[in-house]
C-alpha cells in the first residue's frame, strides 16, 4: 500500500489544494471499492459508498492525525460507511448466495468458476470474518494495520483471520 | 475448487498457528524451518498448509478480477468544488442576522471552548430564525446564503431587517443565551461562520422535523450543555437526526422534562457518540423499550447508564426476551424495591452487570423471579457472590429450572451465604452434582443443610469420590436419614469417609440398610 507521499498530498489539501485530493481518490478508489463491495455485496451501492466516503474524508481531513497512515484512516471511514449502509438497508447479512439470483452483478463480473465459488464462500462468512480476509488478502495490510482500522487488538485480528480461513476451507471442501 | 479437507480437530494448535503465520509471511526463519520439518512428517498438517496456501493464491486472483464499475473521481471532484465554493463565501454563508451581530473582530478564543460556544449560539440563533416568525433581512444580504441547495430557503427570508430587541422579547431562554459570556465570546471568535457553512449542520437545521423538535423548550435549553453541543456538530448526529425513528425518540424523550434532562445530559451525549448505541436507537424494539417507565427510571442510575455503553448490553437490548423484562409490571415493581435499588449501589455489582454472563442471566425470566427473593438479593450484595456469579459454570447452573427452584428456598439461600459454600460451588464437580434432582431434594432437608455448615463436611464434599457417591440415589436416600446425618457430624466418621475404600464400602446396599437402621 503506497503511503510515501500520502501525507504530502493531505497537507496540500489542507492548504486548499483540492487537486491533491484527486490524486488520493485515484490512488485509493479501487482498494476502497473492493472493501466496500466485500461488505455490502452490491457493486452500485459500493460505488456510492466510496463516493460518499471520499467526500466525507475530504470534509473531515482536518481531523486526520498526520502521525498515522492516511489509508488506514480512509479504510476506517469506508468500512463504517459500508456497515451503516448494511444497518440502514438490512441487506447483506440476510443474503445467502444459494438464494441469490445467479446473475447478480458480481457473479457476472466474476467470470471464472473458481473465483465465483470462492466469492460465494466468502459471502457465507460472518461480516467480521469477511472484512479481515479482505483487508489481509486483498489489501495486504498487516495485522497491526487491520487492528488499527477495526479498533480491535492484534490477537483478535489473528483469531478472526485464522477462523475465517478455516471456515473458507471447510466451505470450499463442501462445494 | 476441491480441497483435501484434512481433519484438524486433533491437530496441535501450535502447528495450526505456524501454518497461518507462514501463509501471512510473519514466521521467523527458525519458525519456517520448524514448520517445514513438521510438514515433511505430518500429512494432515501438509494438507492444511497446501489448502490454505491455495485459498490465499485464489484470493489474490479474485482481487485482480474486481474492477471499479465507473470512476468515482468526477462525482467526488464536483461535490468538493461545490463545498469549496460554499466555504469561500464564508461571510455571506450565514444569515445576515448572524453576520450583522457577529462580525469577527478578533480571534481571542480557540479550541474546544470556542467551538462549543459557537455551536451553542449557532443552534440558538438558527432555532430562533427557523422556528419563530421574526422579521427577515433584506434581499441583497441573503444572496447565495445557505448551502448549495439553499436558494429556496434564501427566498423565504427576503424581508425587513430585525433588531436584537425582537429576539429578546421572544423568548427568555434565548435572551439569557444571547447575553451569556459564551455568546459574547462567540461574537468575537468568528467560528460561527464556519458552523453556518457546515452543510450537514445547516441542512439539519432546515429539516422540518428537526425544527419542530427544536421548538421544544426543554430541548432548546438542554442544547446549551457543552457535551450535547459538541455532539450536535458531528455529521454522525446530523445523519442520525434525519432518521424518523430517531426524531420520534427525541420527541418523546424531550417531551418529559426529567427524561429530557436524563437523555441529553453529559453522560448521554457521550453515549450517543457510541455508534453501536445510536444504531440500536434506530431499532423499533429498542424505541418501544425506551418508552417503558421502568427503564427510564433505571437510567437515572449512573451505573445503568454506564451499562448502556457496554457492547454485550447493546447486543442484548436487541433481544425481544430481554426487552420484555421491562414491560412486566412485576419487574417495574422489582426495580423500585428498596433492596434492589440498594443492590445497584454495590461497588462490585455494576462492573459485574457489564459482563456477558450477567446480562444473559438477566434475560432469563426465572432469574428475575429469583430476584424477588429478598434473601437472594441480599446474597447478591456480598462480594464473594459476585465472584460466584462470574463463574461461567455457576451461571450455566443457574439456568437450570431445578436449581432456580431450589434457590427460592430461604434455607438454601441462607446456606449459600456461607463463604465456604460459595467456594465449594465453584468446584465444577459439585456444580455437576447440583444438577441432580435427588441432591437438590436432599439440600432442602434442614438437617442436611445444617451438616453443610460443617467445615469438615464441606471439605469431604470436595473429594471427587464422595461427590461421585452423592450422585447415587441410594446414598442420597441414606443421607436423608437424620441419624445418618448426625453420624456424619462426627469428625471421626467424616475422617473415615475421606477414605476411598470406605466410600466403596458405602456403595453396598447392605451397608446402606445397616446404616439406615
Amino acid at each position: 500500500m503506497a503511503d510515501e507521499n500520502d501525507l504530502e498530498l493531505v497537507l496540500q489539501c489542507l492548504n486548499g489544494d483540492n487537486g491533491a485530493f484527486d490524486h488520493l481518490v485515484m490512488r485509493y478508489q479501487l482498494p476502497m471499492y473492493r472493501t466496500a463491495l466485500g461488505i455490502v455485496k452490491d457493486k452500485y451501492a459500493a460505488k456510492d459508498i466510496i463516493q460518499n466516503g471520499f467526500i466525507k474524508s475530504w470534509e473531515k481531513l482536518h481531523t486526520f492525525n498526520t502521525g498515522k497512515k492516511f489509508y488506514s484512516w480512509l479504510y476506517k471511514i469506508m468500512i463504517n460507511e459500508s456497515l451503516n449502509y448494511l444497518r440502514n438497508t438490512r441487506k447483506g447479512e440476510m443474503l445467502s448466495p444459494s438464494l441469490q439470483d445467479d446473475h447478480t452483478p458480481f457473479q457476472i463480473m466474476v467470470a471464472k468458476e473458481e473465483s465465483r465459488q470462492l466469492y460465494d464462500s466468502m459471502a457465507l462468512l460472518s461480516k467480521d470474518q469477511r472484512i479481515v480476509i479482505q483487508l489481509r488478502h486483498f489489501e495486504e495490510l498487516s495485522y497491526q494495520e487491520i487492528a488499527d482500522i477495526l479498533e480491535i487488538d492484534e490477537k483478535k485480528v489473528k483469531s478472526r483471520l485464522f477462523s475465517a480461513r478455516m471456515k473458507l476451507r471447510e466451505l470450499l471442501s463442501e462445494a | 475448487m476441491v480441497l483435501q479437507y484434512a481433519m484438524v480437530q486433533y491437530m496441535d494448535s501450535k502447528i495450526i498457528k505456524l501454518i497461518h503465520d507462514e501463509i501471512d509471511g510473519v514466521n521467523t526463519p527458525r519458525e519456517s524451518r520448524e514448520l517445514h520439518e513438521i510438514l515433511n512428517s505430518d500429512e494432515d498438517a501438509r494438507t492444511l498448509y497446501h489448502d490454505l496456501l491455495r485459498i490465499s493464491d485464489d484470493l489474490k486472483q479474485l482481487k485482480s478480477e474486481i474492477k471499479l464499475p465507473a470512476p468515482v473521481l468526477g462525482n467526488v471532484k464536483e461535490a468538493i468544488e461545490n463545498r469549496t465554493a460554499i466555504r469561500n463565501k464564508k461571510p455571506n454563508n450565514i444569515h445576515p442576522l448572524i453576520t450583522r451581530v457577529i462580525m469577527p473582530k478578533s480571534n481571542i478564543l480557540s479550541g474546544k471552548t470556542a467551538a462549543v460556544a459557537a455551536v451553542a449560539a449557532a443552534v440558538v440563533l438558527l432555532v430562533i430564525l427557523f422556528t419563530y416568525d421574526l422579521p427577515q433581512p433584506q434581499q441583497d444580504e441573503v444572496a447565495g446564503t445557505i448551502g448549495i441547495e439553499g436558494i429556496e430557503r434564501a427566498e423565504r427570508y427576503r424581508s425587513a431587517q430585525i433588531s436584537s430587541s425582537d429576539i429578546i422579547l421572544e423568548n427568555e431562554h434565548f435572551q439569557q443565551i444571547l447575553q451569556s459570556d459564551d455568546f459574547q465570546r462567540l461574537v468575537r471568535s468568528g467560528e460561527l461562520q464556519e458552523l453556518a457553512a457546515n452543510p450537514s449542520f445547516v441542512n439539519l437545521m432546515r429539516d422540518p422535523s428537526v425544527l419542530e423538535l427544536m421548538r421544544n423548550e426543554h430541548l432548546a435549553t438542554l442544547m446549551r450543555d457543552p457535551a450535547m453541543l459538541e455532539l450536535m456538530r458531528s455529521e454522525h448526529l446530523a445523519t442520525l437526526m434525519r432518521d424518523p425513528a430517531m426524531l420520534e425518540f427525541m420527541r418523546f424523550t424531550s417531551a418529559d422534562p426529567s427524561l429530557a434532562e436524563l437523555m441529553y445530559s453529559n453522560n448521554s451525549a457521550q453515549l450517543m457518540e457510541n455508534t453501536q448505541f445510536t444504531s440500536l436507537m434506530r431499532e423499533p424494539s429498542f424505541l418501544v423499550m425506551m418508552r417503558e417507565p421502568s427503564l427510564v427510571e433505571m437510567l437515572r442510575n449512573p451505573s445503568y447508564l454506564e451499562l448502556m455503553r457496554n457492547e454485550t448490553f447493546l447486543a442484548l437490548a436487541r433481544d425481544a426476551t430481554f426487552i420484555s423484562m421491562f414491560r412486566s409490571e412485576s419487574n417495574i415493581e422489582l426495580l423500585h424495591r428498596a433492596d434492589v435499588v440498594e443492590l445497584q449501589r454495590n461497588e462490585s455489582l455494576p462492573e459485574f452487570m457489564r459482563e456477558a454472563s450477567f446480562l444473559e442471566l438477566a434475560a432469563n425470566p426465572a432469574f428475575s423471579e429469583l430476584m424477588r427473593n429478598s434473601t437472594f438479593v441480599e446474597m447478591m450484595r456480598m462480594p464473594y457472590s459476585v465472584e460466584l456469579f462470574r463463574d461461567a459454570a455457576f451461571v450455566s447452573l443457574m439456568r437450570e429450572p431445578t436449581f432456580l427452584v431450589m434457590m427460592r428456598e430461604p434455607s438454601f439461600v441462607e446456606v449459600m451465604r456461607q463463604p465456604f459454600l460459595v467456594e465449594l460451588m465453584r468446584n465444577p464437580n459439585f456444580l455437576m452434582l447440583m444438577r441432580h434432582e435427588s441432591l437438590l431434594q436432599l439440600m432442602r432437608e434442614s438437617s442436611f443443610l445444617q451438616l453443610m455448615r460443617e467445615q469438615t463436611f464441606v471439605s469431604l464434599m470436595r473429594e471427587p469420590s464422595f461427590l461421585q457417591m452423592m450422585r447415587e440415589q441410594t446414598f442420597v436416600s441414606l443421607m436423608r436419614h437424620s441419624s445418618f446425618v448426625n453420624l456424619m457430624r462426627e469428625p471421626s466418621f467424616l475422617q473415615l469417609m475421606h477414605s476411598s475404600s470406605f466410600i466403596e464400602l458405602m456403595r453396598q446396599d447392605q451397608v446402606h440398610a445397616l446404616m439406615a437402621n
